[in-house]
């Protein structure tokens, strides 16, 4: 995993929420409070929520770092040995096709039904984060009534 | 000076089939081997039209795969302007130089200017 990655994962998993606890929008000048980050952090809480419930005792993340990258952070117990599991997978959009690299080493463009399935979840989180965290519409850009 | 020098360059040349010029061996023999691709293309022309349909070179299941990568290829640039809008957005509001209530200049900001 390259530092510059690494970095930007730890600034959104890092220890804001290893508490347990999230950001809240506030209901008066919803974004004055927040910096870019925490935006990433109310990004992802959505983002998370995409793919079902999250595992007793796991952790997932999943936002749009830049134009071009998207990750996948999924923290779970070990079903035998209880440890944490974790696993990050970075996926990256190139001109002709969608680059999922995890673990540094591993990677493969992706096809078929995960390819369809990424671009549907970048869609719904698009949709759902643009109404929930910035509060426009998805499509004008128009604030919501 | 070289025999070659001495030799009268019309040796070489005949006239040409509207009678106005000469032409050279080699211009003639370009016509004749020119003649010769043009009956050799009708033989296997005929041949081709005697024996019927070919087989495809591409099979319609190939096709299909290939007009459905190039239907995904062309859905990234919708994923990356997806990007570029919420990069963009965290860097209007988290920088807190906007008004909220200036609903047309953040709009504009971030979508560009109405059409």
């Amino acid at each position: 995993m390259s530092d510059l990655f690494k970095k930007a994962l730890q600034l959104i998993t890092g220890d804001a929420t290893s508490d347990g606890t999230t950001l809240k929008m506030p209901k008066k000048h919803l974004f004055r409070k927040f910096s870019e980050r925490e935006l990433i952090q109310l990004e992802s809480e959505i983002g998370a929520k995409l793919f079902g419930p999250i595992p007793k005792g796991g952790r997932r993340e999943f936002f749009c770092l830049d134009d071009r990258t998207w990750i996948w952070y999924e923290e779970a117990p070990h079903p035998q040995t209880g440890e944490l599991v974790e696993a990050t997978t970075r996926y990256e959009i190139h001109d002709n096709g969608i680059l999922k690299v995890q673990g540094g080493s591993r990677y493969n463009f992706i096809e078929g039904a995960e390819f369809d399935n990424f671009i549907m979840a970048a869609g719904l989180y698009y949709e759902q984060v643009m109404r929930g965290v910035y509060k426009r519409d998805p499509r004008s850009g128009k604030m919501l009534a | 000076m070289s025999q070659e020098q001495f030799t009268p360059p019309y040796f070489d040349q005949s006239p040409s089939s509207d009678g106005t010029r000469f032409e050279t061996n080699d211009e003639i023999y370009l016509r004749e081997s020119q003649l010769a691709s043009i009956e050799e293309a009708r033989v296997r022309l005929a041949a081709a039209l005697a024996s019927g349909p070919t087989e495809p070179a591409v099979s319609p299941e190939e096709v299909i795969a290939v007009s459905e990568e190039q239907q995904r290829l062309e859905k990234l640039p919708v994923v990356i302007g997806w990007g570029g809008t919420l990069v963009h957005a965290r860097a209007v509001f988290g920088e807190d130089k906007f008004d909220l209530t200036q609903d047309d200049e953040l709009t504009q900001d971030m979508f560009g200017p109405a059409a």
